[in-house]
């Protein structure tokens, strides 16, 4: 019983705790890095849409993720609904980091909706219940893998 | 049915990982009229990414898709460079983009042009999401 348990059971269980461990440390890397993102948006009369100044720096954090772990996207859907101030500007107000997680997110993957109710898109001043209907639209396709990677 | 060419009028074919490359040949047609070098641009168009054919659309909102009929494909990267990342900061590939749209647009089998550049549908102004980060070009 002795021998099964230090060569078997303790080993599995340090295995299990250090994988778990990695985890939460990857996904709070990953936050964290998010969270020092500095970059303001601009309006681009092109798209009419407000655009990151520095998408690739934003693409460079994520891009970097994922390619280890394909948790990311699930990190960076979960993080949708955050309403922390992050060191991303739009005229000059912070935005929440839930509009950074999905310019993030954005960068990695997209989904082609047959449908224009598709509530997946978050503007860069989208509010609470905006947010939260983008992270349970985004939920959907991850868990049924519907996205296409860019 | 067809399979797009690893090549277009000199200019690189890449796929993503999963993408089905079984097509209409009004679609090859299409990208042969729409997907070629550009020289007079800032920069040359050595490759184009497709990141979605005949794939990639199964979601129950997705049934009525192009892409499931073998008439849609999806670029969503020029000269390796994510056109979500590009456009419209980097303006030789924004000048890449504009001219694929735009040059589809005279392409007579054309369906649904969508873009950063342009959303038509028919040659039509046409409302519709998304589509900031990769150009779906569709025939009828």
């Amino acid at each position: 019983m002795k021998a099964l348990l230090s060569r078997v059971i303790l080993p599995l269980l340090c295995f299990v705790a250090t994988a778990c461990w990695s985890q939460d440390v990857a996904s709070s890397s990953l936050l964290s890095q998010l969270r020092a993102y500095s970059d303001s948006f601009e309006w681009d009369p092109s798209t009419t849409s407000y655009v990151l100044r520095r998408p690739e720096a934003i693409e460079a954090i994520v891009a970097a993720h994922y390619a280890r772990r394909h948790t990311t996207l699930d990190d960076l859907v979960d993080c949708i609904s955050d309403e922390s101030p992050s060191h991303v500007l739009l005229k000059d107000s912070p935005v929440v980091l839930g509009v950074v997680c999905y310019e993030g997110l954005t960068k990695l993957i997209y989904f082609e909706p047959g449908s224009s109710r598709w509530l997946g898109y978050v503007d860069a001043n989208a509010n609470h219940e905006q947010l939260l209907a983008a992270q349970k639209a985004w939920r959907r396709v991850l868990r049924k893998r519907e996205y296409t990677n860019l | 049915m067809a399979k797009i060419p690893d090549t277009i009028n000199a200019v690189q074919v890449e796929y993503a990982e999963g993408v089905v490359n079984d097509v209409t040949d009004s679609l090859i047609m299409g990208l042969k009229h729409c997907i070629r070098p550009y020289f007079p641009l800032a920069q040359t168009l050595r490759k184009i990414y497709i990141s979605a054919a005949k794939d990639h659309h199964t979601a129950p909102s997705q049934v009525h898709s192009r892409h499931n009929q073998r008439k849609a494909v999806d670029i969503s990267r020029l000269n390796d460079t994510k056109i979500a990342i590009g456009y419209p900061h980097n303006a030789a590939l924004k000048a890449l983009v504009d001219a694929i749209q735009e040059t589809f647009e005279s392409y007579s089998g054309r369906r649904e042009n969508f873009g950063p550049r342009l959303k038509k549908k028919l040659g039509q102004n046409w409302s519709v999401p998304g589509h900031h980060d990769h150009i779906h070009l569709s025939v009828n």
